[in-house]
């Protein structure tokens, strides 16, 4: 049977800029892969009485949930953005790719595959697994929390996130200051140039440690088990959700959406995930994949690109890019879950694959990628407006109509 | 001789349950005693809110029981006694609770600048300077790491770039969480008026510091914008003072609800040991402590040192009774802003706090606020209006509704009062359920902070103009204010114990063992919202106390034996 | 007590609704919650009125016009008709004795369910808006078709 590699205690020698920038890319896979993870969560939460399953009390807890995880998304979208700006701090360009789920169980050393499923005890045991500290406090009582009837408890010795940071943390302060941050200051990320008020430019080894310690501090690698992070947030709201269901029968907070769908587009890139069977959906879903695949190419690029100069066009990709997430990605995510998946999922909704597929790469001349940026928004406006043709869930219609609209303002 | 507890803390809010916590840590034996009720559960008090015809302050507070026996002129508007209008009103209120007055808190929580602790130093000497106007014992640099310690212990979101060295006030420690983002609106304005001036002074928008969680903090959720912190957040992300009531139990407090203290008897000695108090049932007892701490707010505090004639050979026990006047203007934006999203304010301007002009008329602070024209009945009247009176239906009226509500503005300022001998608190005639007198109130705001009032309105009003609103109210009656919901001054702090009530430590100057914590001690007001000033202030005397109190981890023995379990009902 | 309301009737407000509030997917459940209180209200002889009169015009064309000319033109009418649309938008019964605006509300879950904050592109006061931050951007729930 295979045990997860355990890493902790005998730490991997990071003794080069290729092993720390091949620990940064890993770390950029997960930390992308688990803002994913969590955002499908997070749109499966229901949000009007009208949907059924809640009373107005329950609504409260329900959108307070919500909250929370798409607030612990965004926090793993901000280390996403560190780990962009320590990987071009050391010559290395930012990785944005990762796979397709569901994913094997052991493609990380980590005790939970990475999948995409619906709010509930079974999502949310994955999450307290991702984000487990080295050390956990016993009054947790962990292990019967995450027990279901007739399931073993998982085993306490695992590779963790926090190894992960750890180690790469060690490559930055091991690893010779001059030799190591060869990157130009001018790709570095600020607050100025985009929304993230924690982020950090990375130019030198105090300013690295401060980014990584920034990302532990939130939510994995803590040392300590404390409340406040993402793992006690979790673990607070698993319990409150086992609560609630031994109180009333009634109580379904979440969409009943499919695992891991996919919209077809990702075909042949591994993954054997579940094709959404219905068309319109299939092509809502479709859809969704360009959107996010274009969102994170013009991230990626303004995070590589050397910003003076052009500190204009840099903001404009990043206001762009952080406008598709509330008024793009997050109502057509959503959305998917009120569209029927098929004839092969009775009862059960669809939902976006984040889907990865082959993409063409933005060039790094910004006048270009700019061309090539608005010339593919057109593109998604023309499949938004078919969309529109019919009767859709209004928030993939005010999805697609969002889209429309920033196209043709770009 | 052994008492029953080493400390009574009178009023379980945020001043009195920080003390009660710093001390029970310290291991002293501490009683919190609360005329108030606890609150139910937030979301029965959510559904309160909901239902209510009016949402009121109290709104989700309501209780029968408790608004009759512990008053306050939240549940009632005829508590205060005090002539009628067209005399000027006292316009603030407070709860009687558990936890307190930050139950409905906005959570605005900056700093006092400066040069608010020494007005008379810097700012005194001419005619138009107001007699009452006195420097604090203590300064900014006092406080200051006091400051970091409330920050700290409420959670406090803020940022540094925008707040470290305003008005020469320095930070030495960051704010624990980053801040509150602005709003669209804050932004679309901050666009529109940074860098411009009025009568020489710049625009500048900055986000409000707030004891508002931007992320998870002490167990508690990042706020969600559930827009009604006042009168209650849904979820805890802003702070309130049952939290530290939790934090003093947990650390072995006791807290002793629906008992309103009436009387402290004054010993030969002129130390206070003995708490008077009555349940709602009727039941007078009391209970004894080595030292006393009272931290009833700013009105009640004063009304019970009255009643009990103690504390107060200087005579200004109930003077100087201080506010904030508030006032709020409302415009249509060009653009739409959409309010009705997130807090009701999350950015402000400070520029217009300090300066020499405090020779002559009062400073103050302007808000940008998120809630549209909702003080003007929006979205109701809206609605009543584009139906009853010009016939809308359909998309055509979600149209015109979209359209008028989302580019509603209001500005608010906050001026500051000058101390006056003559606004106090007294005690009524009138007596409530339990015969304890309502608090008698007087209160006209001087000269200098009506000179501050209208400078604040033409301040806002050149605002409005440079956004190019329409639709401009400015009120109709210069002289109109609305109360901020800061009480002040009642127990003022000085050197001079013929002139004050508590020295620079909180203690009255007149009982060694009596301490007064919360806004009631403050001598000047400046223009923040006084809570943190007041928590900094209460966690500073908890120090002072434990060092009093020789505290070290006590047992049943020094302190005379085990302490009564609870009041008799 | 209020008398018994058929089927039909509450099929008829809704249908009404629709027009009035220009909001497709009501809920039928909070329809009927709706029309007792409105039966239940001095207002009670105007809605039978209302939905007599809507019940006459749908046979004809252009339904929608035909409710702006008859109904909400009628002066006699208007003012219940606000307060239909009043308790959709916003679950609130305006106290008609007073000038000012004073407001009777419903249950709680009717408070949740007001259409108006949704159509303002906010959220009913209360209820989380979303997450942290959000109100820094312009509402992802901003009606479509606006810029």
């Amino acid at each position: 049977m295979n045990k997860p590699q355990k890493v902790s205690g005998k730490p991997r020698k990071v003794g080069s800029r290729s092993d720390l920038l091949k620990l940064l890319c890993e770390a950029a896979e997960l930390e992308h892969g688990i803002a994913c993870s969590y955002l499908y969560a997070g749109f499966s939460l229901k949000r009007e009485l009208a949907e059924g399953g809640m009373t107005w009390q329950e609504q409260q807890t329900v959108r307070r949930w919500a909250s929370q995880i798409y607030f612990i998304a965004s926090q793993e979208m901000l280390h996403l953005a560190l780990v962009w700006n320590l990987t071009t701090a050391i010559g290395g360009t930012p990785y944005y790719l990762r796979p397709n789920f569901p994913q094997a169980s052991k493609y990380y050393p980590l005790n939970a595959a990475l999948a995409l499923e619906p709010f509930g005890p079974s999502s949310l045991r994955r999450f307290i697994q991702y984000e487990r500290p080295q050390s956990v406090k016993p009054e947790r009582n962990l292990k019967s929390l995450l027990t279901v009837a007739g399931e073993d408890a998982a085993e306490i010795e695992f590779s963790s996130i926090g190894e992960l940071y750890a180690l790469i943390e060690s490559g930055f302060r091991g690893i010779g200051e001059q030799e190591l941050f060869i990157g130009s200051p001018d790709q570095q990320m600020t607050p100025a140039l985009i929304h993230f008020p924690n982020i950090v430019a990375v130019t030198n080894q105090a300013s690295a440690v401060k980014a990584i310690e920034t990302i532990t501090h939130q939510g994995e690698g803590t040392r300590i088990d404390r409340d406040d992070s993402h793992f006690g947030a979790f673990v607070a709201m698993l319990k409150e959700l086992l609560d609630s269901k031994s109180r009333g029968a009634g109580f379904a907070p979440a969409r009943p959406a499919m695992v891991n769908p996919s919209s077809g587009l990702g075909l042949g890139y591994g993954a054997s995930a579940n094709a959404i069977d219905e068309p319109r959906a299939q092509q809502a879903a479709g859809l969704f994949d360009s959107a996010y695949s274009l969102m994170l190419r013009m991230l990626a690029w303004s995070f590589q690109v050397e910003n003076s100069g052009i500190e204009a066009q840099v903001k404009e990709f990043c206001a762009v890019a952080i406008d598709f997430m509330p008024r793009v990605i997050l109502p057509l995510g959503e959305g998917l879950m009120l569209m029927p998946a098929g004839k092969k999922y009775p009862g059960k909704t669809a939902g976006p694959g984040f889907g990865l597929t082959r993409h063409v790469m933005l060039p790094g001349e910004a006048k270009n990628a700019r061309k090539l940026c608005g010339e593919r928004l057109q593109e998604l406006a023309e499949i938004a407006a078919a969309l529109l043709e019919n009767p859709l869930p209004e928030p993939v219609a005010r999805s697609c109509t969002h889209l429309q609209q920033i196209a043709s303002h770009f | 001789m052994a008492r029953d507890f080493d400390v009574v803390v009178i009023g379980a809010g945020v001043a009195g349950a920080m003390t009660a916590y710093r001390l029970a840590q310290d291991g002293a034996r501490v009683l919190m005693l609360e005329a108030g009720s606890r609150n139910p559960a937030r979301a029965q008090m959510v559904g309160a809110y909901a239902t209510a015809a009016a949402k009121t302050l109290h709104s989700p507070y309501g209780n029968p029981e408790t608004d009759s026996m512990a008053p306050s002129p939240d549940s009632s508007a005829s508590y205060y006694d005090q002539p009628p209008a067209p005399h000027t009103q006292y316009k603030s209120t407070y709860e009687r609770r558990t936890g307190g007055s930050t139950w409905h808190w906005l959570g605005h929580t900056p700093r006092m600048l400066r040069s608010d602790f020494k007005m008379k130093t810097l700012y005194g000497g001419s005619r138009d300077f107001p007699p009452g106007m006195v420097d604090w014992p203590i300064t900014y640099d006092d406080l200051e790491p006091w400051y970091c310690e409330a920050e700290h212990e409420m959670g406090v979101a803020g940022s540094d770039a925008e707040w470290d060295g305003l008005s020469g006030s320095p930070r030495s420690k960051p704010f624990p969480m980053s801040m509150i983002w602005p709003s669209y609106s804050d932004d679309w304005i901050a666009q529109r008026i940074n860098g411009k001036k009025f009568q020489g002074t710049e625009y500048l928008v900055r986000s409000t510091p707030s004891a508002r969680n931007s992320q998870l903090y002490d167990g508690r959720p990042p706020c969600a914008g559930n827009s009604i912190c006042v009168p209650l957040c849904p979820i805890g992300a802003k702070y309130d003072g049952a939290v530290h009531v939790a934090k003093a139990t947990a650390a072995g407090a006791a807290l002793w609800e629906q008992c309103v203290v009436n009387k402290l008897d004054q010993d030969a000695d002129g130390s206070v040991h003995t708490i008077h108090f009555v349940t709602y049932g009727g039941v007078q007892q009391t209970v004894t402590a080595n030292l006393v701490v009272i931290a009833a707010h700013a009105i009640e505090t004063p009304k019970l040192l009255l009643m009990s004639g103690i504390a107060n050979s200087s005579g200004a026990v109930g003077r100087y009774l201080m506010d904030h006047l508030s006032k709020s203007v409302f415009g249509l934006a060009p653009d739409k802003l959409f309010p009705f999203r997130g807090p009701p304010s999350t950015s402000g301007l400070e520029s217009f706090r300090d300066g020499d002009f405090r020779k002559r008329r009062a400073g103050f602070r302007v808000s940008l606020n998120n809630d549209g024209w909702s003080r003007k009945g929006a979205p109701y009247a809206e609605i009543i209006d584009l139906v009853g009176n010009q016939k809308k239906i359909g998309a055509e009226l979600q149209a015109a509704l979209f359209e008028r509500v989302t580019r509603q503005v209001r500005l608010s300022c906050s001026v500051e009062v000058a101390p006056d001998f003559n606004n106090q608190v007294q005690l009524s005639g009138t007596t409530d359920a339990l015969n304890i007198p309502h608090p008698k109130i007087t209160f006209m705001p001087p000269d200098y902070s009506y000179r501050g009032l209208s400078q604040a309105t033409k301040t806002m009003a050149d605002m409005l103009r440079l956004l190019g609103a329409t639709g401009v109210d400015l009120g109709s009656d210069d002289k109109a204010y609305d109360g901020a919901g800061h009480i002040m001054g009642t127990c003022r702090m000085g050197d001079n114990p013929k002139t004050s009530v508590v020295d620079a430590q909180c203690r009255t100057h007149d009982h060694r063992n009596v301490f007064i914590v919360g806004s009631a001690v403050f001598p000047t007001v400046g223009s923040p919202n006084p809570t943190l000033t007041l928590a900094a202030l209460a966690l500073r005397a908890a120090k002072d106390i434990a060092r009093q109190l020789g505290a070290k981890p006590s047992s049943a023995k020094s302190s005379g034996g085990a302490k009564p379990k609870g009041p008799r009902r | 007590m209020i008398s018994p309301k058929p089927a039909a009737m509450l099929e008829q407000f809704l249908a009404l609704s629709r027009i009035l509030t220009g909001v497709d997917a009501l809920d039928p459940a909070l329809g009927s919650q709706y029309l007792d209180r409105l039966l239940s209200s001095p207002l009670e002889p105007s809605v039978r009125l209302i939905l007599k009169r809507f019940h006459a015009l749908k046979s004809e064309a252009g339904l929608a016009g035909q409710v702006q000319k008859k109904i909400v033109g009628d002066d006699e009418l208007r003012p219940t008709v606000c307060q239909m649309v009043l308790l959709w938008y916003t679950s609130a019964l305006r106290d008609n004795q007073s000038p000012a605006i004073a407001l009777r509300y419903g249950t709680q879950e009717e408070y949740f369910s007001g259409l108006a904050w949704r159509i303002m592109g906010a959220h009913p006061p209360g209820l989380s808006g979303g997450y942290f931050g959000h109100w820094r951007y312009r509402p992802d729930n901003e009606p479509p078709g606006k810029t």
